[in-house]
């Protein structure tokens, strides 16, 4: 009976409650608080508290914003989805001498600041830009065509620095796969295809769920897409946050903003745990 | 040959039968499995008959499961062919052969329910609601699982899940069922029940069952027909009693029960089927219906539930030597004995109301015989 693991125990909980309370609870709080007041001329809010802000976030121009981000942070996944699952099973099969270098290939690009690769994609798909060179070089097209400052630009972008969250989740789930379930299917008549959607997809559901969450929510949120690929034509939620808090000073209506994005991020997680549930019932 | 008691045959199933043998449900012809530079199947060949229970019994990494993977299409033979039905199963993927596989590690689908999973099969055959809805309640009513088509596989304990897996494979009505080693996970209570339990769904549902274990007393008493297998070849191919009784070889013997092998030398052929021997200088009289020269080295195979321990006094013939341990077992009392001649042996007798003077203590001088006859005798190097 030592009284040292018991006191390392408290001290290791205690730590990260700390550390969670302090920088994560605490200015969740603040902001939760925040949204709650009005916008004072003077200083940043103040008294009264109010649901303006609340009321302010179904107003048809920031529907509007929120309808379009929406949008494009949906097909921004569904791409990554498309191109991540074939790519993660690729890995997930390769052999394991192999896996390594592949995971390798997919991290690397997170050793370059994004922002910076934002600006790459933006020279890529300028007017001048590879992809016009490259376009009529090939003389698919006869003049320069308009790449940048589209919505497809802005998707683009988005898939480029998102992928790399989809795969990981889904090379996961992938990995986990017993391969002995899909020669049990097989045995029982399964073709390819009945295999795919009866034991892969299902079975693979928690790395889809968490790799969508994964990619759509910061999605709506890289305003530096929005402002590079997108201009100012293609706000995402994100630009509008950024809006509120540094040009039109409203951080009430801010906090209110990131609070419904936080909302749906834990929409989101019910909906992940339900899927990953499923598989296993026991925990 | 042997002097044993004639035990009737109880499926009338006889290898030397003179009627006309129906056509093999499934054959392997010369077929020829390598892994890289490892040949782990050479040129194997096997018929299957229609409705036995054959049992492919090995150590591991015989090549008895890749036998059944082979018929499952799992795996592609190098060379030969595999016939099923008349038809080579050549180019036909798994999900296309009527066969089924009880794996050995169940592979039940974690997030379907024990209804779902059964169902599995049927439902890839695109059949109606009802006709799986039926079949299925049926295959669940087979194996006594009735009432628990709700659950998923992992809250069923090792016994059910087994269960579930026997119904997903056979609800199918596949001709041939393969089951690999799928009662290794099952503690021993458990597995001697499922034994019984696999024997009678076999005769109930007259499919062929082709079943692969390490384990002999499993193979000796469920199966119709026994495969011994070693490094890829049959060693020998019969029903239970031969395998255990008539062994073809030393290494069968050895693998078909416990034995106690003692080395001797053929002195002189006095009879048909009966030899003298010498076993380290103590002449004694065998059977056997091989032919053996004189001066052979050959191994005499002793069955410990054969063998009678008696006090040195009390008989005359028998191998001499000293009891070094006893262990009670509940029905047996098991005696180690070292044989004056050398080598130890083991006898295993039962508890009988007519000889009390079984127990001998550490020790103590005995004399070990048997019936005669009784004793197997095979060549030496085997």
């Amino acid at each position: 009976m030592t009284p040292k693991p018991e006191a390392f125990k408290i001290a290791s909980a205690g730590l990260i409650s700390g550390w969670l309370l302090l920088f994560v609870l605490a200015p969740n709080l603040l902001v939760a608080g925040l949204s709650l007041l009005s916008r004072s001329p003077a200083g940043f809010a103040g008294w009264p508290a109010t649901l303006d802000n609340y009321r302010r976030l179904t107003d048809p121009v920031y529907l509007h914003v929120f309808a379009e981000s929406f949008a494009t942070a949906l097909v921004a996944t569904l791409l990554c989805l498309l191109l991540g699952y074939p790519f993660a099973y690729g890995l997930a099969r390769a052999r394991p001498r192999l896996r390594p270098l592949l995971l390798t290939l997919v991290i690397v690009p997170f050793w370059t600041n994004s922002l910076a690769r934002i600006y790459a994609i933006r020279g890529l798909l300028a007017a001048k830009g590879e992809v016009n060179h490259l376009l009529l070089a090939a003389e698919l097209i006869d003049q320069p065509v308009r790449l940048l400052y589209t919505q497809a630009a802005e998707i683009v972008g988005l898939v480029y620095v998102l992928l790399p969250f989809m795969i990981l989740p889904l090379y996961g789930s992938l990995e986990k796969l017993d391969p002995r379930l899909l020669e049990a299917a097989q045995d029982l008549g399964a073709g390819p295809f009945q295999r795919f959607r009866h034991l892969v997809l299902p079975l693979t559901l928690p790395g889809i769920v968490a790799g969508c969450l994964l990619v759509f929510l910061p999605a709506l949120g890289l305003f530096y897409v929005g402002d590079v690929l997108g201009g100012s034509r293609h706000l995402l939620v994100g630009n509008l946050l950024k809006d509120q808090f540094l040009e039109a000073q409203d951080w009430p209506f801010g906090a209110a903003a990131s609070l419904m994005l936080i909302g749906l991020l834990l929409a989101f997680l019910a909906l992940y745990a339900r899927a990953a549930k499923r598989i296993a019932p026991d925990g | 040959m042997t002097a044993r008691p004639a035990v009737p045959e109880c499926s009338g199933k006889s290898d030397n039968s003179a009627m006309p043998t129906p056509p093999p449900i499934a054959s392997f012809r010369a077929v020829t499995k390598r892994y890289g530079a490892q040949t782990v199947l050479p040129e194997f060949g096997l018929d299957l008959r229609e409705g036995e229970l054959l049992t492919l019994l090995g150590p591991s990494g015989c090549g008895k499961t890749t036998v059944l993977r082979l018929l499952a299409g799992f795996e592609i033979p190098d060379s030969g062919e595999i016939l099923l039905d008349g038809r080579a199963l050549a180019g036909v993927p798994p999900e296309a052969r009527n066969v089924n596989t009880v794996f050995q590690s169940y592979a039940l689908f974690p997030h379907l329910s024990v209804f779902e999973n059964v169902a599995f099969g049927l439902k890839m055959r695109k059949l109606g609601g009802a006709e799986i809805r039926d079949r299925t309640e049926s295959a669940l009513r087979m194996v006594r699982l009735e009432g628990l088509g709700g659950r998923r596989p992992l809250q069923l304990s090792g016994g059910q899940q087994q269960r579930v897996a026997l119904a997903r494979a056979l609800v199918n009505r596949p001709r041939l069922l393969l089951l690999d080693e799928c009662l290794s996970a099952l503690d021993y209570q458990l597995r001697r029940e499922m034994q019984l339990e696999l024997k009678s769904l076999q005769r109930q549902t007259g499919i062929t069952f082709l079943f692969v274990t390490h384990d002999r007393e499993e193979a000796l008493s469920i199966s119709d027909r026994i495969a011994v297998m070693r490094a890829g070849r049959i060693e020998q191919l019969g029903p239970p009693r031969d395998i255990y009784e008539r062994p073809a070889n030393l290494f069968v013997a050895q693998f078909a029960g416990e034995s106690n092998v003692l080395t001797a030398t053929v002195t002189a052929i006095t009879g048909p089927g009966t030899l003298a021997v010498d076993l380290a200088g103590k002449p004694l009289a065998v059977q056997s219906g091989r032919h053996f020269g004189i001066g052979a080295k050959l191994a005499l195979v002793l069955r410990p539930e054969d063998l009678r321990v008696h006090d040195d006094a009390a008989v005359e013939n028998g191998l001499a030597g000293r009891v070094l341990e006893r262990t009670y077992r509940g029905v047996t009392l098991d005696t180690l004995i070292a044989l004056d001649a050398g080598p130890r042996i083991k006898a295993c007798e039962f508890f009988r109301e007519d000889a009390p003077a079984l127990d001998h203590p550490p020790g103590q001088r005995v004399r070990v015989n048997w019936a005669p006859g009784w004793e197997i005798v095979l060549p030496h190097d085997a």
